[in-house]
């Protein structure tokens, strides 16, 4: 049987409104892909939080800021979530 | 290149208490004495930013700002005064600042950012402090520092939470490297208390004073990110992109 692991979501820029708190922890199995776990965290948080992830050919946004650990993850698809660990994601700011 | 203006008994005296502080002393002074920084734009981020330089002792500073004073800036535009609502806010940022501290040299460009005039205002300076309310404008500069070899300082901000990172061309990633394309979904209005664009605004002013100075370690290879909700800081290491349309070219 496959274990399952704590991922702890941070949200920031426009997500955390939209989720309503900044920060939850997701039960995963590990293995599973970035992108799909984003793809289901994305869903379950409604079209608004889909739509500033996923473009219209649902690829990941690759203006979103993610760190795995406090790491710029550049290249989020090639990721996979084997151990626990804390996600930040943010949707680019720009306010002056 | 210019000649190097000298400290002065008046600069010693008026920065007496900033000569203090371990590290700076005459030639930290001496460095943002002879320092010209552009400041673009001048609202809540950017007049902070200017302030904080002119309190600092910079050079010289380019204000970058078109438009004219609404009543709706006031609560985030400290530079800004209610009796110049209507006239150019460029000018009224320029007033506050030389009532403050009038021994720096001010210019002002009572328009913003295009891709026309970039590299002309990016050549007059030696630091660049990005405020800018849309991306376009910050990758026009971006692109112009990276090109001239100008470190810039992008700060933002968005409702309680903001953010700053050192762009140092060639030894740190640069904003496209962060940001290879335009977020679709960010709007010119955004939610802003100015005591949150302020505090975000003199991060980066510090930023600049230390990558300057050389006093302590500026934040190369990070984004500083601040949330005011829980008064938390934190430092995400950021990478350089192989394939950045810009700093990779």
């Amino acid at each position: 049987m496959e274990s399952e692991i704590p991922i702890t979501m941070t949200y920031a820029g426009q997500l955390a409104g939209i989720v309503g708190v900044s920060e939850e922890t997701i039960e995963v199995k590990a293995g599973t892909a970035l992108s799909s776990f984003l793809r289901n965290t994305a869903n379950r948080h409604g079209e608004r939080f889909q739509e500033l992830l996923f473009d219209d050919a649902d690829a990941l946004r690759r203006a979103l800021v993610i760190s795995i650990d406090g790491k710029h993850a550049l290249e989020p698809d090639n990721l996979s979530l084997t151990e626990p660990c804390e996600i930040f994601i943010m949707t680019p700011i720009a306010g002056g | 290149m210019a000649e190097e203006v000298r400290l002065t008994d008046q600069d010693r005296a008026f920065y007496e208490w900033q000569l203090d502080v371990p590290g700076l002393g005459d030639a930290g002074q001496s460095k943002l004495r002879n320092t010209t920084a552009l400041v673009t734009r001048i609202g809540g981020l950017g007049g902070p930013i200017a302030l904080g330089l002119a309190a600092a002792g910079i050079g010289k500073l380019i204000l970058v700002h078109g438009g004219n004073l609404e009543l709706s800036d006031l609560n985030r535009q400290i530079l800004m005064r209610h009796n110049d609502l209507g006239t150019p806010r460029v000018e009224s940022a320029a007033k506050t600042l030389r009532t403050f501290n009038p021994h720096i040299e001010l210019e002002t460009i009572a328009s913003h950012v295009t891709a026309e005039n970039a590299h002309d205002l990016v050549a007059k300076a030696d630091i660049v402090f990005d405020a800018a309310p849309r991306f376009t404008e910050r990758f026009w500069l971006n692109e112009a520092c990276v090109k001239s070899d100008t470190p810039m300082i992008d700060a933002a901000m968005y409702s309680m939470e903001g953010q700053v990172t050192v762009i140092v061309p060639q030894v740190t990633p640069c904003l496209a490297c962060l940001y290879p394309e335009e977020p679709p979904h960010w709007k010119r209005r955004f939610p802003v208390i100015g005591a949150v664009s302020a505090m975000i605004g003199n991060m980066a002013v510090l930023e600049g004073i230390k990558l300057l100075t050389d006093v302590g370690e500026a934040s190369l290879g990070e984004m500083l990110y601040v949330d005011t909700l829980t008064m938390s800081l934190r430092k995400i290491a950021i990478s350089r992109r192989s394939d950045c349309s810009v700093c990779q070219t």
